[in-house]
């Protein structure tokens, strides 16, 4: 599962890869990079498929939370 | 007693790998996702107590810890239960202190879907622990476990976290895995650092030269077992030595070169004689800012040795002239031996002067016929049994203890020193009680941080838990009041605990024997009654309301720079 979110809090970078762990899901691939205010991540789990959609509702929830406090859309 | 290993569960796997890593006693609190763990309590040789509410289960487990070097256990369910561990899990973090928490999580099928009572506990508990495991096969259950007690106890001890979802506590193991677990296990040898040899002879040719050094003792005297070692460092030389809140009890009691513990609210002499050293000898502590103040202002004068088993403290706060890496216990054997070769002279008299600078602690508003807390507690330490174990609770108590506790060892004085925990004391007595079985435990409490904790005494009271309390009550949060005194220009916000209950009364009601200490005149009798009464007891004590804890160091002043007496 490939995943790209753009985050203003960097800490939501290190709660991705907790939350992967967490689901039993394990992290291929991880890059992040800030740009303005913005931290732009890209990262690719593998694992079960339903801990794979799990961790992508849980992820969203992230990318949602993030909007909600800094008022911008997530990327995608 | 294990039980049988055929069909045995996770939860049975648990206790059974508790049993083969010396665990005797668990401190918990029972849950949905945990229920499989307390099933499998019944009939086994790990002992599981009861207690009100999970923090006490980390503070019982962290005080038990603290008290034998041994890991404390704390179990609790999923969800509030664990998030309810997480004070005291922090607290052992801050204070090195060898602790498993062991938490109940939903099933494996049910994580991630915002479940009843589903929390992400290992992702809270990351920044709070050493480590955090998650299980998520009944095949790793027993080896993170081994883990999780290797990490928590290793060179410097800490907090570990295993989350276990309860269909995982409940899977039956295979026959495969019941081989497993009868194979012998490897014998896996702690790797510890040892000082470098030239750092060693750096450090003794600077002492050589010094003619003001005075030493520092930390917790890692009781992490590393060093208290022979360090008293006999210290004996060499004839040295001035003070103690962090948690290096007390390294000096040997009725050390005449022992200057007090230093910081915010230390020792005249402990401060003035460290502002004055050439040489700072930084033994297994972190240079604290309750202990530095300002690092710029701290020692000015003074090079800097720092022994410590974790290299990440070296330069931290105080930068190290000379850092030696290894176990204290170690590092002092064999700086001893090299000093004693060198023939290093002693210090006598620079010790007898920096004893000088300030020997007695200051009173504060002493009058006639109102119970003082101090002239209390200089009671209770004169006549406690000199093996006895003192928890406190945090705040003025904690303070005023520290100032006049002369522990006869580093496990006999507990305090959440770094995090500085409410609501500890109680309960870490109570675990203190368990390790230590036969030796006499007071627990030293205030009226704010006891009201945080009190529900324990049903703990007390189930299991004849032979603590003895003493309630310092001046019915308020007396060390944020002395604040608002001193810097808030008396502007007295949500510190006034006027309203305060009946504790006896309380007490009674769990029948536990409880006493109130209000004449002063009364204070060596009640407190003999007290002492020498068996089993559990409470001692409320009504102090005046306004006593400070002196002296005082403000808040971004250097540590010499003590204020000694009240305003009005």
């Amino acid at each position: 599962m490939t995943s790209t979110f753009a985050f203003h809090d960097e800490r939501n970078i290190a709660r991705i890869i907790n939350l992967g762990l967490r689901l039993g899901c394990s992290c291929t691939r991880f890059f992040a990079q800030r740009n303005d205010s913005r931290y732009e991540v890209q990262v690719d789990f593998d694992g079960p498929g339903d801990a794979l959609r799990r961790l992508s509702a849980q992820l969203k929830k992230l990318t949602h939370d993030d909007k909600e406090t800094f008022g911008e859309r997530p990327v995608r | 007693m294990i039980c049988e290993r055929a069909e045995r569960n996770g939860a049975r796997i648990v206790l059974d790998e508790l049993h083969e890593l010396g665990v005797e006693v668990v401190f918990g609190y029972p849950g949905g996702a945990i229920m499989p763990l307390h099933d499998a309590f019944f009939g086994h040789s790990v002992r599981h107590v009861l207690v009100r509410h999970e923090a006490a289960a980390a503070f019982a487990a962290g005080g038990y810890a603290r008290a034998t070097g041994r890991v404390g256990v704390c179990v609790a369910t999923s969800g509030p239960g664990a998030t309810n561990l997480i004070t005291g899990i922090v607290d052992a973090m801050t204070d090195s202190v060898p602790l498993v928490a062991i938490t109940g999580q939903v099933r494996t099928d049910l994580m991630g879907t915002d479940a009843f009572q589903e929390a992400d506990i290992a992702g809270m508990a990351t920044a709070i622990t050493r480590r955090v495991f998650v299980v998520r096969e009944l095949a790793q259950l027993a080896p993170i476990l081994r883990s999780a007690f290797a990490i928590a106890g290793g060179a410097r001890p800490g907090p570990v976290l295993v989350d276990v979802p309860s269909d995982i506590l409940k899977a039956i193991e295979t026959p495969e895995g019941a081989q497993r677990a009868r194979a012998p296990r490897p014998h896996r040898a702690r790797r510890v650092p040892k000082a470098d040899p030239s750092a060693i002879a750096a450090a003794v040719e600077r002492i050589r030269q010094a003619k003001n050094p005075v030493a520092i003792v930390g917790g890692g005297a009781r992490t590393s077992n060093a208290v022979a070692s360090y008293r006999e460092f210290c004996a060499l030389l004839g040295l001035p030595h003070a103690a962090t809140i948690n290096g007390l009890g390294a000096p040997a009691p009725g050390d005449e070169t022992f200057l007090g513990m230093l910081g915010m609210h230390g020792w005249k002499a402990a401060n003035l004689a460290v502002a004055r050293a050439d040489v700072v000898l930084g033994l297994g502590m972190r240079f604290d800012d309750r202990v530095t103040g300002p690092p710029e202002k701290f020692a000015t004068q003074a090079s800097i040795v720092h022994a410590d088993i974790d290299a990440s403290e070296f330069n931290k706060i105080v930068p190290a002239d000379i850092a030696l890496h290894g176990d204290l216990d170690e590092t002092l054997t064999e700086l001893t031996r090299a000093l004693r070769a060198a023939g290093v002279p002693r210090f006598d008299a620079w010790a007898s002067e920096a004893r000088g600078l300030g020997s007695s602690l200051p009173r504060d508003r002493a009058r006639a016929g109102r119970l003082s807390a101090t002239d209390v507690l200089d009671a209770l330490f004169e006549m406690a049994p000199p093996d006895s174990v003192f928890t406190t609770d945090v705040g003025q108590h904690q303070m005023w203890a520290a100032q006049r506790v002369r522990p006869s060892h580093p496990r006999n004085f507990l305090t959440s020193a770094s995090l500085g925990a409410m609501g500890f004391g109680f309960p870490a007595a109570i675990g203190a009680c368990f390790a230590r079985p036969g030796t006499p435990v007071f627990a030293i409490v205030g009226d704010g941080g006891f009201q945080m904790s009190m529900a324990e005494l049903a703990t007390v009271r189930r299991y004849e838990v032979p603590v003895k309390i003493v309630l310092i009550d001046n019915r308020n949060l007396g060390m944020v009041r002395q604040w608002q005194e001193l810097f808030y220009d008396a502007r007295y916000s949500a510190t006034n605990l006027s309203d305060n209950p009946e504790f006896a009364t309380i007490a009674s009601a769990y029948e536990i024997a409880a006493e109130v200490l209000d004449d002063p005149a009364h204070t060596a009798r009640v407190l003999r009654r007290f002492i020498d009464t068996r089993g559990p007891m409470l001692l409320h004590c009504r102090c005046y309301p306004d006593e400070n804890v002196w002296p005082m160091v403000p808040a971004g002043a250097a540590m010499d720079t003590m204020m000694e007496e009240a305003r009005s």
